[in-house]
């Protein structure tokens, strides 16, 4: 079953074998690929006080499901230890959270506060961006597919500010209403920090 | 039926020559099995704590009856010593779907004391009948999705 999820709320959230019923750690970082929409894995860390050290990365490929409460592993052998296996997953990479966001007309939306998902069982993407105005109010925008993200910007199509919300609730059922298109094709991976 | 909030600090009797061995401390299960394979006692002499559920003779409301002292004997596999351990408690531990969803923390669980077999598991609010768990483990329990 499908649900719209912020990103923010899978954030310590505990990474649960289905082999041994064992945590193996909680979810630090959300990993997306702006330009494919789709998730790309978590940063997993240990579990208890805030600021536990890394323990490793969870591609998506070794998701079973990503629940409401906990997201299900097969063994502990599907997240990546170790510096070199990480670096290899991670790619180059970059926080999100606090991107400027500017619209292909070349208008300032803002900035961005958190990712909305669609949870599909073991897979998620990305299908919004929730987006701090400079007066403070925060927007819901919807997306249908990838969009480009630099050092310097998140650039979205300037149709989607009118498409834009003001809860995840509407977004939510904007997300259900249209299915959006094939994403392009080219590949990075990116940070989502809190 | 039988639940395990009944048979939690029963005392285990032996037929032959009305001996008190201890009392019900923990159960056992295996969970793919979903079996109830033995109980670990409490407040024994020595370290025979595991007795093997086929080794029940009967249950009665005061007592857990068990044939002689010689049904008992110490944790030898992996699980028995993980449950001596208090790794695989059960009362209060996380119960999830294979999703990911949380169901609550155990209250009970039910089974049939005739053969071990898994019926219910107890959560605030619900009782789910559970054939067999997906894993048991020292964070969760995890339950397989209806249907």
């Amino acid at each position: 079953m499908n649900r719209v999820a912020r990103a923010a709320e899978l954030i310590g959230q505990p990474v649960v074998t289905l082999d041994q019923a064992t945590t193996a750690g909680e979810v630090r970082d959300v990993l997306i690929d702006p330009e494919r929409s789709r998730l790309v894995g978590f940063t997993v860390r240990g579990t208890g006080l805030l600021g536990s050290p890394l323990v490793g990365i969870l591609p998506a490929e070794g998701v079973q499901s990503i629940g409401r409460d906990a997201v299900m592993i097969a063994t502990e052998s599907s997240i990546i230890r170790g510096r070199e296996g990480m670096q290899a997953s991670l790619g180059q990479h970059q926080d999100i959270i606090g991107k400027e966001v500017v619209t292909d007309g070349g208008a300032s939306l803002g900035e961005v506060t958190d990712i909305v998902l669609e949870v599909d069982g073991p897979s998620a993407r990305v299908v919004g961006y929730e987006v701090a105005r400079p007066d403070g109010q925060k927007l819901m925008v919807p997306i249908s597919g990838g969009v480009p993200l630099s050092r310097d910007a998140l650039v979205l199509p300037a149709e989607s500010e009118q498409h834009a919300v003001t809860g995840l609730n509407q977004l939510r059922q904007s997300v259900e209403h249209g299915r959006p298109e094939t994403p392009h094709d080219r590949s990075s991976t990116r940070v989502v920090k809190k | 039926m039988i639940r395990l909030s009944q048979l939690k600090g029963q005392r285990i009797l032996t037929r032959d020559s009305a001996v008190q061995l201890g009392s019900v401390r923990r159960l056992l299960l295996d969970a793919a099995a979903g079996m109830v394979v033995a109980a670990e006692l409490e407040g024994v002499i020595g370290d025979d704590t595991i007795l093997d559920w086929s080794n029940v003779a009967s249950i009665g409301p005061d007592a857990v009856m068990v044939e002689s002292a010689d049904v008992v004997r110490g944790a030898q596999s992996e699980a028995e010593k993980r449950l001596a351990a208090g790794e695989l408690d059960l009362d209060g531990k996380l119960v999830l779907n294979e999703a990911g969803d949380a169901l609550g923390p155990l209250e009970d669980l039910e089974f049939d004391e005739a053969n071990g077999r898994l019926a219910s598991i107890h959560v605030p609010g619900h009782a789910l009948p559970v054939e067999r768990l997906v894993a048991l483990g020292p964070d969760a329990i995890i339950v397989p999705l209806p249907g």
